[in-house]
């Protein structure tokens, strides 16, 4: 199943599930369509057959044996009319499945292409996840209001031609009365959702004021201040006008939706006044007018209440496919899912050429002629406050945002004239908030380089003759104390074999190793296989300090040239933190890093830092010349220092 | 701390305890849904009996028995009743749904809060307590639609079948048995398909649960970067695509066992419905019953049946779902609440923690093992220690919002674990790491740390002040929150609000635990500079990361594993060999450039 750019209205759900599931979808469409006409034309003959025979019966002796085949016709008519509909719901769900199997991979695949910037704009990110949240359930909805409001529409249309063949002048004489009102009606079906938003905003105040009384992240303020009983009045205020509005807006829901079956109500009087004439003048028999007016006001209780509902799900599904439209129009990026080149190109140098960029949507430039170079296999710390556009870097760096000014250039030529895999190969990245995959802790890891993932792993190993090696001689080895101090001939090791100057390429297991999760490892109940988190089954939970870890070791097995970690100990106390650095220190000899960071520690890890303020380098130095120049650096650092003293 | 047995109740205890809370949460409205659910059970019942009378009175006219005048009455009648009963449905619906259940939710809901609000706050540590917290939370709209269906069963349904059985009754005393063929094939229907769908959900969740991480690990934002980067998409795809197909195989066998269960119950209940019409047929033709008598019975036997499904398969289906939720909001209500004397603290005579221990619900080690402790009046004491060393375990024993498991914790004289919490708190404030960022007003942000008395807007203003909040043009009536219309302030400023929070509230004990979060480190000195002039003589515990700022106290404790394994100036710990100068050592070196 493919979505198209096109214009998606409501009757499209129709489509869209004729297309997963053709046959399902006809039957699911007709079934109920029939039982309806079963329900109504055909029982109203069915009705006047029996009664009029058993009459002449009964009155004027006909012979006993003629009432069987109206009784049969009575009691086949029942048949259909009970089992139909199981059927039809297993049509229904069938159709469901086809989608939940066609669409909705359809769905993820076009909202894993979208353009960074629409993950990171509110109003985008907002219609994405309206899209996303049950496509099915929106589609199916909606192909079920159509049926039903093909069914009301049925049931009415078959009545009516019922009738008009006995008596065509009443039936004309209905529909000059009934067809207006039919038409006053639709249109007071339309809603008011402005009140309906009124009364959400206090639904939402509510929402929050609840959260503040009953959540955990304020739990010692809520104690200590002891607060409750002034925002719990507080809630009751706003939660009793927010009551208030609503009843207004149910009311007039109500309104709405028994007012079709009043209007029924009044068609179905108008009917039976109609047909009394002819009864009594012999036109028509009575056993059709019972049936005629069974049959109409057996209606009246149920599609005053559906037609409305089925109205409004109509709407709703057309708002829902406009949405759907809208998904499928945001702009995809290009090669957005391809993998990273399995052979990273070396760099020699990264430049940035005052560049300039602002979010899209924001005016306000984060980067502001932002200038300077980085050269291979040195170690370059970013500081700077929160907001300076430390983090804005990376993502223009991997390619998330194209549309910069200036220029970004790689070995002297513009990134974007790279290709998006070539891009990928080039940077590792350990972000601030670091995905935490609930898979095995292997293939977590492995994730760093996807060569290493599914069967591909192998060949990439054998490819780079590192296939089952160490594993063994890691085994018996001392955990994360020791670790530190044989990082460096452990890296040795594992780029033994590869040309000198390429970056390593390490197992995972010997990147769990470096990473410092040896304890972490042998602690799991299926060693590194562990699944991690509570999703899968025995999957374990690890502290966010773990977590991190593993992020980290991600991070070493990729072979990528240029390392980036965007505040990689954020989630870490400062002692933690420190230990970080000392095992990091030995990690990347030799490799380019770029470190990211509010915290200044770090910096003594660089060879050069490089001062963001107001989206552009306020200064650049090794850490003694950015002292001596006494600028925002050194009171930054002096700042920390001065509790060491 | 151990966790409570979860009680169990049956149906019939949960009616017994549901049903007072429910009729005290708004009395007369369940009052008015009742009587409302009679008359429209009558109505109902009486539109078979009226469709009769129209339909003798038809059959005679076709014979040339009746006039023209007399149908057209009888007509009318049962248009009458129709539209009554049309009208009372409307607003029987109508005042269910929209007057009894939002003001029962809403009553409801505050009897949750208060509950809470009167609970052990250890109980939030409690990953278990959170999620039964939050199904309570779902049990409230569940309580109301629960005991409105117990009406509806009672008033509405129970008055039309019984009207409805006196009809047949009186018209043949075997039509009698048509309500019972109409209940038996719709029970059975519900039991079969509870089971079926019961075994599917046990099934199929994990697989749920999986697929929807995958996709999470595709689509959502805290994964999408990394994901996309990695080129880690058609990993994640792959699964996804075959967990999906797993899931929806399974999904489609149950569905499909249900239709044909189904198809052979729908079977049956159409031979309850032959049976009935066949009852009546012979009763037609034995002359028992008139043709319109036959007519209007066999029009409102699709009514009778459709009716009898709604009850059981929809209603009873539904408060077999909801009845869980019910029960969860019936064990939050029963759990134990805290209280306590009365009493008045005196931060004179200090803090003093004899030999307590404390462990958390749901774990098993000891999160704080024997410490013993004691402040003097106007004493700053600093904590420092390695995360889940501890430190903010001690400090909420030590204020009081968390009670010792042994020992005992005397804050300003009162024994945290017998005198009640207002008691004990009353000049107790505090500035947390985790401190909140409330989306209200400056002024509401601020004396939201002395709620008893009116907020005074001098006291805000100058406790603002004392923080080094930049006004910046925002006063105090200003919302601090975009999404209801108000302004965005920085996380620097948000630390300054939560500092004239905590002076706000008149204290003679103050905690004062620093941000880990990120804030630069110009900020951060500021942080911890006002934090030692905020504790200046007063008790005051200051929680403390960056080793070096607890040179600002009188004394530090050192912590490790739950335990204090060291107490002393900064000077005599930086003395001896231990853990303190080791952290001092790891983070100064950083600081130590050649």
């Amino acid at each position: 199943m493919t979505l198209r750019k096109k214009d998606y209205k409501a009757y499209d759900t129709l489509w869209l599930a004729l297309e997963a599931s053709p046959l399902c979808m006809l039957l699911y469409g007709m079934l109920p369509i029939v039982q309806s006409i079963m329900q109504t034309a055909v029982t109203a003959i069915a009705t006047a057959g029996f009664v009029d025979t058993a009459t002449a019966i009964l009155a004027s002796g006909r012979p006993y044996q003629d009432i069987y085949p109206a009784l049969a016709v009575i009691l086949v008519t029942l048949g259909f009319v009970n089992t139909l509909g199981a059927v039809a719901r297993l049509m229904a769900s069938r159709v469901s499945v086809a989608l939940q199997r066609s669409l909705k991979p359809v769905i993820v695949k076009i909202h894993a292409s979208f353009d960074y910037r629409h993950i990171e704009d509110e109003k985008s990110w907002q219609l994405i996840s309206r899209v996303a949240r049950d496509p099915v359930k929106a589609i199916t909805d909606g192909v079920a209001a159509f049926i039903q409001f093909a069914q009301i529409l049925v049931s009415i249309a078959s009545v009516f031609v019922l009738i008009a063949s006995q008596v065509w002048w009443a039936a004309l004489t209905i529909l000059v009365f009934s067809v207006p009102m039919f038409v006053l009606s639709m249109r007071a079906g339309k809603k008011n959702y402005q009140a309906e938003r009124d009364a959400e905003k206090f639904s939402r105040r509510t929402e929050y004021l609840g959260e503040v009384l009953t959540g955990r992240e304020n739990v010692e303020e809520r104690t200590l201040f002891g607060y409750q009983d002034a925002v719990g009045h507080v809630w009751q205020e706003q939660y009793e006008a927010g009551r208030k509005l609503q009843v207004k807006v149910t009311a007039k829901n109500f309104l709405i939706s028994k007012g079709s079956s009043m209007l029924l109500a009044l068609i179905s009087l108008l009917v039976a006044l109609t047909l009394i004439g002819p009864v009594v003048n012999a036109q028509l028999s009575a056993g059709m007018f019972m049936g005629i007016v069974s049959a109409v006001f057996g209606m009246i209780q149920k599609l005053g209440f559906q037609m409305s509902r089925s109205l409004e799900n109509i709407s709703r599904a057309g708002e829902y496919m406009r949405d759907l439209s809208g998904f499928v129009r945001l702009g995809e990026a290009e090669d957005a899912l391809t993998k990273p080149d399995a052979e990273p190109i070396s760099i020699d140098s990264l430049e940035f050429r005052n560049v300039r960029f602002h979010y899209p949507g924001s005016e306000k430039y984060i980067l502001d002629g932002l200038s300077f170079k980085l050269e291979a296999g040195r170690h370059y710390a970013f500081v700077g406050k929160n907001g300076a556009g430390k983090t804005t870097i990376t993502k223009l760096l991997t390619g998330l945002y194209t549309e910069y000014e200036g220029q970004i250039l790689i070995n002297g030529k513009e990134l974007c004239e790279y290709p998006v895999s070539a891009v990928k190969a080039m940077f590792s990245v350990v972000y601030q908030d670091f995905a935490k995959y609930c898979i095995e802790m292997k293939e977590n890891i492995a994730l760093g380089n996807v060569y290493l993932t599914g069967g591909e792993g192998e060949e990439v190993r054998e490819a780079v003759g590192l296939a089952g090696k160490e594993t063994a001689s890691l085994a018996g080895k001392e955990p994360t104390s020791l670790a530190r101090e044989e990082t460096a001939s452990l890296m040795e090791e594992g780029t033994a074999g590869l040309a000198g100057g390429k970056t390593a390429h390490l197992t995972e297991e010997q990147a769990a190793h470096l990473a410092g999760l040896d304890e972490v490892v042998s602690g799991l109940g299926q060693g590194i296989h562990t699944p991690l988190g509570k999703i899968l089954k025995d999957g374990q939970d690890i502290s966010g300090g773990q977590w991190q870890r593993v992020a980290i070791a991600r991070s070493l097995v990729s072979r990528a040239p240029v390392r980036i970690l965007d505040e990689p100990t954020s989630a870490l106390d400062p002692i933690s933190e420190s230990n970080l650095y000392r095992d990091f220190e030995k990690l990347m000899e030799g490799k380019t890093t770029v470190f990211v960071s509010h915290r200044l520690g770090s910096t003594k890890l660089a060879d050069e830092i490089l001062v963001i303020d107001g989206g552009r380098i306020a200064e650049r130095g090794t850490h003694e010349a950015l002292m001596a120049g006494k600028g925002q650096y050194a009171e930054m650092f002096e700042a920390q220092r001065e509790w060491y003293q | 701390m151990t966790n409570t047995k979860k009680t169990k109740y049956n149906l019939l205890q949960v009616l017994v305890k549901i049903l007072p809370i429910q009729i005290r949460s708004a009395p007369w409205n369940c009052l008015l849904e009742n009587c409302l659910g009679v008359m429209h059970g009558l109505l109902f019942a009486l539109s078979v009996t009226v469709t009769q009378y129209l339909f003798d009175a038809v059959s005679d006219g076709a014979s040339g028995k009746a006039g023209y005048r007399e149908c057209v009455i009888r007509l009318l009648v049962l248009a009458a009743v129709t539209f009554g009963q049309q009208i009372v449905n409307g607003v029987q619906n109508f005042h269910g749904i929209g007057v009894l259940l939002p003001k029962s939710a809403g009553r409801l809901t505050e009897l949750i809060h208060k509950k809470v609000s009167r609970m052990d706050p250890v109980r939030f540590e409690d990953t278990d307590f959170l999620d039964d917290l939050n199904k309570a939370k779902e049990g409230v709209r569940a309580i109301t639609m629960f005991c409105m269906l117990v009406f509806a069963c009672v008033s509405f349904y129970g008055v039309y079948f019984i009207a409805v059985g006196i009809y047949l009754f009186r018209l043949d005393p075997m039509l009698i048995l048509t309500l019972l063929l109409a209940f038996i094939p719709a029970m059975l229907a519900q039991v079969v398909h509870i089971r079926i769908f019961a075994d599917l959900e046990d099934d199929s969740a994990p697989l749920r649960r999986e697929c929807d991480h995958y996709q999470k690990a595709i689509c959502d934002r805290e994964y999408f970067k990394e994901t996309r980067i990695l080129g880690a998409f058609h990993f994640f795809y792959q699964r996804f695509e075959n967990a999906m197909e797993l899931l929806t195989g399974k999904i489609w066998k149950a569905e499909r066992k249900a239709a044909l269960i189904q198809l052979a119950l729908d079977f049956t209940t159409f031979a309850g419905m032959g049976l009935s019409a066949y009852m009546l047929f012979t009763a037609t033709m034995g002359g028992r019953i008139t043709v319109g008598m036959f007519a209007a019975v066999f029009a409102a036997l699709t009514q009778i049946f459709a009716i009898m499904q709604e009850v059981v398969k929809q209603h009873m289906g539904n408060m077999n779902r909801d009845v869980g939720k019910v029960v969860n909001f019936l064990r939050l209500l029963a759990m134990p609440e805290r209280a306590g004397e009365e009493g008045k603290p005196d931060f004179t005579k200090g803090i003093v923690a004899e030999n307590i221990s404390f462990c958390y619900p749901g774990r098993e080690t000891l999160s704080i093992k024997n410490v013993s402790l004691q402040i003097a009046g106007g004493e700053t004491i600093a904590i420092v220690g390695e995360n889940g060393a501890g430190k903010s375990t001690l400090v909420r024993l030590l204020t009081g919002i968390y009670r010792p498991g042994s020992g005992r914790v005397l804050a300003g004289g009162l024994d945290t674990a017998r005198y009640s919490p207002v008691s004990v708190f009353q000049e107790t404030s505090g500035v947390f790491q985790k401190y909140q960022r409330y989306k209200m007003t400056l002024k509401e942000n601020v004396a939201i740390s002395d709620s008893m008395s009116e907020a005074d807007p001098g006291r805000a203003r100058a406790a603002l002040e004392e923080s080094g909040f930049e006004k910046d043009g925002i006063g105090l009536e200003d919302m601090l929150s975009p999404e209801y219309g108000g302004v965005d302030i920085s996380g620097g400023q948000w630390q300054r609000v939560a500092i004239a929070r905590g002076l706000y509230r008149k204290n003679g004990f103050i905690v004062l635990d620093e941000p880990t979060a990120a804030i630069d480190p110009v900020e951060e000195t500021k942080i911890y500079k006002q934090f030692a002039r905020l504790a200046e003589g007063k008790c005051a515990l200051v929680v403390t990361h960056r080793i070096g700022s607890a040179r600002l106290a009188d004394r530090i404790i050192v912590m490790d594993s739950g335990e204090i394994v060291d107490m002393g100036t900064h000077e005599e710990l930086i003395a001896r060999p231990g853990q303190y100068a080791r952290m001092w050592e790891a983070q100064a070196q950083w600081y130590e450039r050649g």
